[in-house]
């Protein structure tokens, strides 16, 4: 956790504005989303500002977070294999720092909604679930993804692929309705599209999640957290030599 | 596991795998499903490797490059897994494998100590309390807010050992520290890990540097192609190391390895009546004996663990040697060349010095701040000297029964009254006194300082430094003959012995002696000076009419019997 916080500080200990230009990128995004969808959506979405601004907020975490935890450990090769640290706190400390990245994005998000004239209902309690929720799910996946990459090293580009068919492929920019009736089950089946949901529910439109929605996203979270760290432990006996 | 062992290896095998086609991308991996030949094999890296290293223990492992050293100390700090075994350690350990390497070069030295203690386990609180401490321990003071990018790898490593040292863990695990930084910061190095090792903690230690492992270890061992060699006390594993280099050098032609230290002889002293030249091997824990008239080994006479120095009672014709790691001094009869009786004495004994009026002898120690005290007709331990600190060099004045000894810890040369045991003065001198020898013409004493590469004169009737005489490198050993008033120093870092006229204070000339000279001992009888070496395992005779040198006897020649 200690390395985490400090490997967050000294990230942009040395550049001022370095942690606004990580800013940068999902603001010019949200902008041109915003212009190009706004014509098509306009109407159709409430609040669709907002309804975009959460979707792209909550994609980017998992999306840098698994990034950033894939790495995580080919970056720390030097530490790992000079000084005995369980190799878990490295990719945790990648994910973790993404999650810090959310969580001030989240306060921007709800300067926002005042300047939408929002004002959350009781349902919002759902939003910290809904953050652990996706950090956890983050975790699982960087576990499982950390370790192959130190043997696999063409991953990278191949997880790059995935996730820009999955930005795609879920609800972030518009909603499920877009999608044809027939693989609209299979659209919704990715753990992002009822995160997605859930999560506009509680802060935007106050409204109280489905039951079945909900045990379906914290089982699937769930099994990607055990198959994720299995497959890491797996791995990991070697992960030193391979480095 | 008992309670007394820190580290407990137990049948521990490791293998790695060695590819014959390294397959990283997925793409291999499926292009190559079709091809179901291995492309792997499990190469063994460690087998059979058992043994206990015990709390407070200094504990050596040497091999050859890819004798599996470094898996071994992985294995031991936890980063990497045995494929079969057991290791189990007690307390907090912390390893010093590739200096460094956990530091960020863009960080300030100021950050990477609070990032590395966090990593070590530290609280941020906790660590920022020590930064003071460590950076003045590394020496870094001006360098603190410096990006460590632009630091020196000695100053990395300088770093990264000061913040091992103020975690204070009980095991410290050390690949191939003491090899980087200057050599001030190794003696610093080597004085912190004895008060760390004085304080019960565990020390494992790999380096190249097998001197460094007799003189720090207790105990080491020795890895060859993956298994344990041998096991033991420090010089004996390392002479079994040097045995099988050497026949390694002789069957396999196409590897050459130099071999120094066989007999590592450190100590040498003459008696001049007899014409005898004795040699203290410190590696192959004997004593040499060399008729002066023929210039060949007649005896090697077997003492106890690393002899140091040597000195000659010429009114009795006994030898005396002092064992550092045996913490006893050998008795060795001058007529029969044979050992008489082991006198236990305190902890690293280092100089002897004989009053021979009233046969005392007085020793001192490297790791105990006491002189001892010894009744030469009895062999026993009569009264000890408490000292400021550990003291090296060690003369005696026969007129005036005082003891002059060096403490190269504060610089300074003590004055001791043997008739009372007391300390009655105290010189300031050079960086690092050793080496002190009388001249009793003109009533002075010259210290080598080996720090300062000078030698200091200090007139003992004042005690007071008169002269300061710039010398060579690294200055240790140092005899005076009385016949001639000529003082000679070895300068143990240049292959040189300095010339000094007695009566002017002046370097004469340098003799080049091809080795790096330690011990220096002289027959002012026949006016021969004897500087022993430990690189090349020879003694160097200098003729000291001309100051050429005429001959060098090779330790290893074969002993003629007599």
């Amino acid at each position: 956790m200690t390395l985490a916080v400090s490997d967050l500080k000294l990230r942009y200990r040395n550049s001022v504005f370095g942690f606004f230009w990580s800013f940068l990128e999902p603001l010019l995004m949200l902008t041109i989303l915003y212009f190009v969808f706004t014509e098509i959506f306009h109407g159709t979405i409430q609040y669709y500002p907002l309804y975009l601004l959460m979707g792209l907020i909550m994609w980017n975490m998992f999306a840098r977070g698994t990034s950033m935890g894939m790495e995580s450990i080919l970056t720390k090769s030097g530490l790992i294999t000079s000084t005995y640290l369980p190799r878990e706190v490295v990719v945790f400390s990648g994910v973790l720092t993404s999650f810090f990245m959310m969580v001030f994005e989240l306060i921007i998000f709800s300067i926002f909604m005042g300047v939408f004239g929002l004002l959350p209902s009781v349902t919002i309690i759902l939003l910290p679930v809904m953050v652990v929720i996706l950090f956890v799910l983050t975790l699982g996946f960087s576990f499982a993804l950390s370790s192959l990459l130190v043997y696999y090293r063409d991953l990278r580009s191949i997880w790059g692929v995935i996730l820009q068919v999955a930005f795609f492929a879920a609800t972030i920019i518009y909603q499920i309705t877009i999608f044809p009736e027939k693989i609209r089950y299979f659209i919704s089946l990715n753990p992002i599209v009822p995160l997605l949901d859930i999560s506009r529910n509680v802060t935007i439109y106050n409204k109280w999640p489905n039951g079945g929605d909900l045990a379906y996203l914290i089982s699937i979270t769930f099994a990607a957290l055990c198959v994720g760290y299995a497959i890491f432990k797996i791995l990991d006996r070697r992960i030193v030599e391979e480095l | 596991m008992t309670s007394d062992i820190a580290i407990d290896v137990q049948n521990v095998y490791k293998n790695f795998r060695i590819y014959h086609e390294k397959r990283n991308s997925i793409y291999d991996q499926i292009s190559s499903t079709f091809n179901r030949k291995k492309h792997f094999e499990d190469f063994p890296i460690l087998q059979d490797i058992s043994f206990q290293v015990k709390k407070g223990e200094m504990f050596g492992i040497i091999g050859l490059n890819g004798s599996g050293k470094t898996t071994l100390l992985r294995l031991l700090a936890g980063i990497m897994k045995p494929n079969s075994g057991k290791i189990e350690t007690t307390g907090k350990m912390v390893p010093l494998i590739a200096l460094g390497t956990g530091f960020s070069p863009e960080l300030t030295a100021r950050d990477n100590i609070i990032l590395n203690g966090m990593i070590l386990g530290f609280t941020k609180k906790d660590i920022i309390g020590k930064i003071d401490a460590i950076i003045e321990f590394a020496e870094l003071e001006k360098f603190v807010d410096t990006k460590l990018k632009n630091f020196s790898t000695g100053m990395h490593a300088r770093l990264a050992f000061s913040i091992a040292m103020q975690v204070d863990p009980d095991i410290l695990i050390v690949d191939e520290v003491l090899s980087v930084g200057d050599v001030p910061f190794q003696e610093k190095s080597f004085n912190a890990f004895m008060s760390f090792k004085k304080r019960g903690k565990t020390i494992v230690f790999v380096t190249h540097g097998l001197n460094q492992i007799t003189r720090l270890c207790d105990r080491a061992i020795f890895l060859h192609n993956g298994r344990i060699h041998s096991t033991g006390k420090s010089n004996e594993v390392v002479n079994s190391f040097y045995r099988v280099v050497e026949n390694k050098t002789q069957t396999d032609t196409g590897e050459i390895i130099s071999i120094s230290r066989r007999y590592g002889p450190q100590g040498i002293s003459v008696n001049s009546l007899e014409n005898m030249i004795y040699v203290s091997n410190l590696s192959a824990d004997s004593v040499s004996v060399i008729d002066g008239e023929t210039r060949k080994v007649i005896k090697n006479i077997p003492v106890s663990a690393s002899p140091r120095d040597l000195v000659v009672n010429e009114k009795t014709n006994l030898i005396y040697v002092a064992n550092r790691d045996a913490n006893s001094l050998s008795v060795i009869d001058g007529k029969s060349h044979e050992l008489v009786s082991t006198i236990t004495v305190g902890e690293k004994p280092r100089g002897i010095a004989i009053n021979e009026n009233l046969n005392l002898i007085y020793v001192s120690h490297r790791d105990s701040n006491r002189i001892f005290v010894i009744d030469g007709n009895k062999n026993k331990v009569v009264n000890t000297i408490s000292l400021p600190g550990s003291s090296l060099g060690l003369v005696i004045d026969d007129r005036t029964n005082q003891i002059f000894t060096t403490i190269p810890s504060s610089n300074s040369v003590v004055v001791i009254d043997g008739n009372h045991n007391k300390i009655i003065g105290h010189i300031i001198v050079s960086e690092f006194p050793i080496g002190m020898v009388i001249d009793k013409i003109n009533d002075l004493l010259y210290v080598t300082n080996r720090d300062s590469d000078s030698v200091d004169v200090i007139d003992i009737k004042t005690i007071k430094v008169v002269q300061h005489i710039q010398v060579q490198n690294d200055p240790f050993g140092i005899v005076l003959n009385l016949k001639t008033g000529t003082i000679y120093v070895n300068n143990s870092g240049s292959n040189t012995v300095s010339i000094i006229d007695g009566s002017t204070q002046k370097v004469l000339s340098s003799i080049n002696v091809g080795n790096l000279p330690l011990g220096i001992s002289c027959n002012p009888r026949t006016n021969m000076i004897y500087t022993v070496s430990d690189s090349d395992d020879s003694i160097t005779i200098i003729n000291g009419k001309d100051h050429k040198v005429i001959s060098t006897i090779n330790l290893h020649a074969d002993i003629t019997p007599t």
